[in-house]
């Protein structure tokens, strides 16, 4: 009886998160089963729950839409942000544990204020400020505005792990005569570099959804990368193809969410190894 | 320390000066807009027209004001108390050890990476009115009579935004709510056991003070991120229908990028810094920097 009851016990737990996860991913399950929906099926009451004229949608975007300037946009820009936000962040995170001072603390609060601005109110301000750099319709003005976003964010999670170094590491270090750019490349970095490719793929992946800037500061259709394509080609205010907007999203998305799960677990450490104590 | 510290000065000053020109000054900068009429076939210029407290009467004093602040509010309180609430039942499950646990956990982090503008267009597909899947299964158990006009029916184009909102937001208030619990060392709940402690009151007394400062950074981080919401109304209602489900970051985005009225999108974005600067300067306060940072 008892070991019985045990057995419950121990089912329990798997088979109630397992329910929970499930339902919690029907959205991502409804997307994929969408975009294989027919074009008569995709107006049909009640919905399908599996594709019953299975049809390759996918073959018809990338004939309709310039998928891969789409996604070689996409990456670009995502390539861009992720390499300037860390060539940025790691640097003033170690530079933020070295350095003290009461004037350090004002720059950290400045820091957190900073990482808490809506992107979509900042925009207003960059587009006059990119305006007069002659930055719009550039690349890089949406590389620049998402980068001055997401420096804060690393520094928040990056600075944790410096701290975490132990002195007597560092004295020994210094004692020997490594100071400097030698101490952060040769002693400091390497002891934090894990902390560093998670946060580095969370900042990529992030930045490869990016919409809010590149909508605000592109014009050209050569250059928008496929967050804005999806609406754009697929999800206009008038004429809306569902199906098409889904087909596009797998191509979009599937890459990113197989690179999610296999680091997922990484990732969740990285996450949450500095900010809960 | 100081001597021989320029390397780390020099790597500090960087990314300062950077943060400086690209979210300092256009802080700034957007006050000083707000006071501006921007020709946007002359926006090539610092200074602009003039025009006092123009753009303050026409936008924050206008009668549609009051209904998207209050849309503002409804959208974070709503978003961040279910989000936290759901998060903490879910992280209580993830907290008990079984197979595979780690893995689930990590899976629900899905929703955060993927693309929310893709994210939206899929809650779409999830609230047609005539051809949803939600509208589907409450239709057929009997939940309600008629389909529902999720994101047509200025009743509900708010919550169901804010629906998607707390799908988006569940697994970080999970993840750092399981992290949190994980950490209270067991032997406080075999001390409260032998002192004849109850679940309820080993979760009032013990659980629930232990976790305070996960909890004020998981809601703030929740403040956050639902204050930063765009794409979701981009892709769902676009602030529609008849503003019914219009919020203030969207708000002024539509001036400046659709309207091309720079000055009182500035307006609105000047109200909504300072009530997000207020929020930060909470967060900071009750956190203490060195916890959060």
């Amino acid at each position: 009886m008892s070991t019985a009851f045990q057995t419950h016990r121990k089912l329990a737990g798997p088979i109630l998160a397992g329910l929970l996860l499930l339902l919690f991913l029907f959205p991502i399950y409804w997307f994929y089963i969408t975009s294989l929906k027919g074009p008569k099926e995709i107006d049909r009451f009640p919905p399908a729950l599996w594709p019953e004229e299975p049809t390759l949608n996918i073959l018809r975007v990338i004939a309709e839409a310039n998928v891969a300037q789409y996604l070689s946009n996409s990456l670009i820009i995502a390539t861009g942000i992720s390499l300037l936000t860390m060539g940025l962040g790691v640097g003033a995170s170690w530079a933020l544990v070295r350095i003290r001072g009461k004037w350090i603390d004002a720059i950290l609060i400045t820091i957190v204020v900073l990482q808490m601005l809506p992107a979509a109110l900042m925009a207003t301000p960059l587009y006059v400020i990119f305006s007069n750099l002659f930055l719009l319709d550039t690349r890089a003005a949406v590389v620049i505005a998402a980068s001055a976003k997401s420096i804060p964010f690393v520094i928040i999670l990056l600075r944790p792990s410096f701290l975490k170094i132990p002195k007597e590491v560092i004295e020994a270090a210094a004692v020997d005569g490594c100071t400097g750019w030698r101490l952060f490349r040769f002693i400091a970095f390497p002891l934090v570099r894990n902390s560093v490719i998670i946060i580095f793929a969370l900042i990529f992946m992030q930045a490869y959804g990016e919409y809010v800037f590149s909508r605000s500061f592109l014009n050209s259709d050569g250059k928008l990368p496929a967050s804005v394509g999806l609406v754009t080609e697929f999800f206009g205010q008038y004429e809306r193809d569902v199906t098409g907007a889904m087909a596009f999203g797998t191509i979009y998305l599937t890459p990113m969410l197989v690179v999610f799960v296999a680091i997922q677990r990484k990732l969740v450490s990285g996450l949450t190894a500095g900010a809960v104590k | 320390m100081k001597r021989g510290a320029t390397f780390e000065f020099a790597m500090l000053a960087t990314a300062i000066l950077f943060l400086l020109v690209f979210a300092g000054i256009p802080l700034i900068y957007t006050v000083i807009l707000s006071f501006q009429e921007i020709d946007p076939f002359k926006i090539n210029r610092i200074v602009h027209e003039w025009v006092g407290f123009e753009n303050y009467r026409d936008t924050l004093g206008s009668a549609k004001a009051w209904s998207v602040f209050s849309n503002t509010v409804i959208f974070l309180c709503l978003s961040v108390s279910i989000q936290f609430v759901v998060g903490f039942g879910l992280a209580l499950v993830f907290v008990s050890r079984f197979v595979g646990r780690d893995v689930m956990r990590g899976l629900f982090l899905v929703s955060w990476i993927t693309p929310q503008i893709a994210v939206g267009i899929i809650w779409v597909s999830i609230f047609s009115q005539k051809i949803g899947i939600l509208n589907y299964a409450l239709t057929s158990l009997g939940i309600v009579d008629a389909p529902i006009g999720w994101l047509t029916d200025p009743d509900y184009a708010l919550y169901s935004v804010t629906i998607a909102n707390i799908w988006l937001g569940i697994p970080f208030n999970m993840i750092f709510l399981t992290v949190g619990l994980l950490a209270i060392p067991s032997n406080l709940y075999e001390a409260a056991r032998m002192d004849g402690a109850n679940a309820w009151s080993r979760f009032r007394h013990v659980t629930l003070p232990s976790m305070i400062p996960t909890i004020v950074t998981v809601i703030s981080l929740g403040i956050i991120f639902t204050l930063q919401q765009f794409e979701l109304f981009a892709a769902m209602t676009s602030g529609g229908p008849a503003g019914a489900s219009l919020v203030m970051q969207y708000w002024s985005w539509e001036f400046s990028f659709l309207t091309f009225e720079i000055g009182k999108g500035s307006t609105i974005a000047t109200a909504m810094l300072l009530f997000v600067t207020v929020v930060g300067g909470f967060y900071v306060y009750f956190s203490r920097v060195d916890d959060v940072v």
